[in-house]
């Protein structure tokens, strides 16, 4: 049997000897031997209620004592599992009282629910991750989880007997293993190390992702006319059932990886998909994560989506102030976009606005910025690809785009809406000695690594801004597709970056070297200066 | 180490976490009848002195970030 020393006893029963004073504590522990075994002092608590102790001291007398030995259990959490499990330190403890949990925290500046008698379950398990003790109220998802995974029911069978969507269990599962009370396989998105080499500068964080985006431009039918849009080529909508079997298996693939699941919708403009409120619905009853990129539309359509499930974000485009970004996009889009921007902020959807980095608009994205500071969530660009229409558009020169990589990067500072996405600030993060941020995805460039683009006819390819078709999903599967030569070639980028130390969080950007004519997998994207 | 403390001052070890389980239905669990437990309850923060945090959000709540995995854009 352990033995705590005296002074740690204190320290376990904190909140036992606060409530009971001290002085009355200190009596009632007096000349007992100290264990990890909490019961003979439960007893000794439930004996001495005549005493003026509180009914529910024994049953926090337990919580304490077995949060602490959690935290001093030698349980090993296994660091790699091959399958879906529980985490071997979860304990369920069975109470008698209600509310207890508030008293361990002291904390004077909430108020809580007092002591009542009841039963409730209390959930304790050491974090994998942080390495800490978590405890709370178990909830019926925990519940649920812990039972769906104990007893290998698979989320469909639960989904069924629930009458749930399965992709309600599967955000219950994804919750618990976000908690660490479940254990899941690591991720299966990964990078090939020696491509993407680990160094003093790249973590293995940047190797591995743990979630995946399908770019899915459900429409070619847009009621813009943008002077750079990179396909204006005629293609057929798929009907729903299609689309509702691409979700599908999109989401087993996701599963069968051990990676989050999360999909954008876009066209075109993705609300002039006639059947897009229903596969809406069906990626949100699948338990996807939902963003739209698009283009302004009626406040009613989207308070239909937040009805079904509220978009992470909704992305709209904007190519410079008003006069610049109409010129490109059309009369009256600017003010349009403008407008719509409020109605995303009172309707609390992040909202974000791209900008396509062209010679004519480069010295226009700092004064935008300025305006959409108190108007966006968040405000990006990426170089302009010259293919399709774009063809008719220039890049900057490499020395101007240079110099206007350090204004922003200063200018990030002062306004926060700017964020940080084109592979080549990268490069100049890691020049000035400043933390990796991982660049176009994360993970640098994430062509048909941690996201695949599908045009509305099924054709996939590794990047939406050039071609690079890899297969078409209503022929093949999405696995097959994501494990193909083609997508292979294209996640590992070009050759010459293969030896960089930042190849896992730039890689350059591929459309920008096929922009200019090179060969995307042998020759780097000409304005990397990493080495100039 | 290993025994799990149990109702009535003896000790729950995995086998009584299997028959809690075992014991509520996945439709009642769907529905709200379980017993013991709350609809979802945020967790506490830590108490003092005690190794217990509060986590971040689950990413498949509100990412603060969408773009940051976001591919590129269409145009």
């Amino acid at each position: 049997m352990r033995t705590f020393q005296a002074e740690e006893h204190t320290e376990l029963y904190t909140a036992c000897r606060s409530i009971a004073g001290p002085e009355l504590w200190d009596s009632l522990i007096r000349g007992r031997k100290l264990s990890a075994d909490s019961e003979p002092l439960v007893r000794d608590l439930i004996q001495a209620g005549g005493q003026g102790i509180p009914k529910f001291l024994p049953d926090l007398a337990r919580l304490e004592s077995t949060i602490e030995d959690v935290r001093r259990s030698g349980v090993t959490i296994p660091e790699v599992t091959s399958e879906i499990c529980l985490n071997p330190t979860v304990r369920l403890l069975d109470l008698s009282w209600k509310n207890l949990l508030p008293l361990l925290t002291q904390d004077s500046t909430e108020t809580y629910a007092d002591p009542a008698p009841g039963r409730e379950l209390v959930l304790i398990w050491n974090d994998p991750i942080g390495k800490r003790v978590k405890y709370r109220a178990v909830s019926q998802n925990d519940l649920l989880a812990l039972k769906i995974t104990d007893e290998h029911i698979s989320p469909e069978s639960a989904a069924k007997e629930g009458n749930v969507s399965v992709g309600m269990i599967d955000n219950i599962i994804d919750e618990a293993v976000h908690e660490g009370i479940l254990l899941s396989p690591p991720s299966k998105l990964i990078r090939d190390q020696s491509i993407f080499p680990l160094n003093d500068y790249v973590d293995k964080s940047f190797l591995s992702s743990h979630s995946f985006t399908l770019q899915w431009h459900i429409t070619q039918a847009c009621d813009l006319h943008c002077r750079h849009c990179y396909d204006r080529s005629a293609r057929s909508p798929m009907s729903l059932a299609q689309g509702i079997r691409i979700l599908d298996d999109v989401r087993m693939f996701c599963r069968n990886r051990h990676v989050m699941k999360a999909v954008s919708f876009t066209g075109g403009n993705p609300f002039l998909y006639p059947h897009f409120p229903e596969l809406y619905r069906a990626a949100s009853e699948r338990g996807f994560s939902i963003g739209i990129l698009g283009n302004p539309t009626e406040r009613e359509k989207i308070e239909s989506l937040i009805a079904i499930q509220k978009p992470t974000h909704f992305q709209v485009s904007l190519e410079g102030l008003r006069e610049q970004n109409d010129y490109i996009r059309g009369e009256g889009h600017f003010d349009r976009v403008m407008e719509f921007l409020k109605v995303l902020r009172e309707l609390d959807i992040f909202s974000m606005v791209m900008l396509t980095l062209t010679k004519n608009n480069m010295q226009e994205v700092i004064p935008l910025a300025e305006v959409l500071n108190e108007h966006a969530d968040r405000f990006h660009f990426n170089r302009l690809s010259m293919v399709g229409e774009g063809a008719n558009l220039m890049l900057p020169e490499k020395g101007e785009y240079i110099a206007f990589l350090d204004s922003y990067e200063k200018a990030v500072q002062k306004y926060p809406v700017l964020g940080l996405k084109d592979n080549m600030l990268s490069v100049l993060s890691y020049r000035k000695g400043l933390e990796p941020f991982g660049g176009c995805t994360t993970f640098g460039c994430g062509a048909a690594f941690n996201f695949l683009a599908v045009l509305s006819d099924g054709e996939v390819h590794a990047c939406r801004k050039f071609p690079s078709p890899v297969g078409n999903i209503l022929q093949q599967s999405i696995s097959e597709i994501y494990d193909s030569p083609q997508a292979q070639r294209y996640r590992e980028g070009c050759r010459a970056c293969h030896t960089c130390k930042l190849h896992a969080v730039c890689g350059g950007c591929l459309a920008v070297a096929h922009s200019l004519g090179l060969n995307i997998f042998e020759e780097r994207d000409p304005f990397c200066f990493l080495n100039d | 180490m290993g025994k799990h403390m149990k109702k009535g001052g003896e000790y729950m070890d995995k086998k009584d976490l299997k028959k809690i389980l075992a014991g509520i239905s996945v439709a009642g669990l769907l529905t709200g009848a379980s017993i013991g437990c709350t609809p979802q309850q945020p967790q506490q923060p830590a108490p003092p002195g005690k190794e217990t945090q509060k986590e971040a959000p689950a990413q498949t709540q509100e990412p603060q970030a969408p773009a940051k995995e976001a591919p590129a854009p269409s145009s």
